[in-house]
């Protein structure tokens, strides 16, 4: 499964496995967390995406099984990561995991050049023109961007 | 609801969960899942979306670039070809073939000829400057 069939086909599940998550853990932040780790394990199973028939069934799933775990690791108050091996986890997923992180920490307008240039796909011309930024500035903004995020990857 | 009772849940109570009008989604969601889309393009085969050089060509300008090399080389090739079938040609000195070899000798001894018959005449304009 490529990048993009990913992002079209269950990126837009996100609401609704938030829904759930929301209804089993009780808490705003927990539930959203919980959906990223979904979406990060799933990543991490790319190559067997194809095989699965009902994505919505599969994530509802994945998604009440996640969340059992996170309250069986509430009750035994041990953090979640000491109860995944590093064999349950594909490495995708950290390294997915790990580029997520880098994201999280950049400053809200590099997210939003990035998000315009990788998610929506815009041109630096079609940036330059949304933003008012000058092609020169962009061409810096993504440079030091790609520095950074080189850097803590 | 123990972690027992969510076991239970059938796939039909998930969904109705899932659906469920009244549980607002926050806005960082979209946030997140946002940034969840980036990382899965950096990770995944996105990534030269970001490493393309800012203003660097298309990718149909990246797929014809070959052209740009291809097409003087392609001119320059002709123009040596065309350039060699040009080249006046040199009197060859071994043949395999008797017959042509006596044609060649014959040219080369011809051309000796008139070499020798254009030296022997006078040189008329030296000849009209001195009165002769």
């Amino acid at each position: 499964m490529t990048t993009d069939e990913f992002i079209r086909s269950y990126l837009p599940l996100g609401d609704k496995l938030y829904r759930l998550a929301f209804h089993l853990l009780g808490s705003q932040e927990e539930a959203e967390d919980a959906v990223q780790d979904l979406f990060i394990k799933v990543w991490g199973r790319k190559d067997d995406l194809d095989r699965v028939n009902s994505l919505q069934a599969w994530c509802l799933t994945l998604m009440r099984n996640l969340c059992i775990d996170r309250l069986r690791a509430r009750q035994r108050t041990v953090p979640l990561e000491e109860n995944i091996t590093e064999e349950e986890v594909p490495r995708r997923s950290l390294r997915i995991r790990e580029t997520l992180s880098a994201i999280r920490v950049l400053p809200p307008g590099s997210r939003e050049l990035l998000r315009m240039r990788l998610i929506e796909g815009l041109s630096y011309d079609e940036i330059s023109q949304k933003t008012g930024f000058s092609k020169v500035a962009l061409r810096v903004a993504f440079h030091r961007l790609k520095k950074q995020l080189r850097k803590k990857i | 609801m123990t972690t027992k009772d969510i076991e239970r849940l059938s796939l039909e109570e998930l969904e109705r969960m899932a659906e469920d009008p009244q549980t607002g989604v926050p806005e960082t969601l979209a946030h997140r899942l946002e940034d969840i889309a980036c990382a899965a393009y950096i990770e995944g085969d996105g990534a030269a979306r970001l490493a393309e050089r800012p203003g660097a060509p298309g990718r149909w300008r990246r797929q014809a670039r070959w052209l740009w090399g291809a097409v003087p080389a392609a001119a320059l090739a002709t123009l040596a070809l065309i350039l060699l079938l040009q080249r006046p040609r040199q009197p060859k000195d071994t043949f395999s073939d008797p017959t042509l070899a006596y044609i060649e000798m014959t040219r080369a001894f011809s051309m000796f000829r008139e070499a020798m018959q254009d030296a022997d005449k006078p040189d008329e304009t030296l000849l009209n400057n001195n009165g002769l």
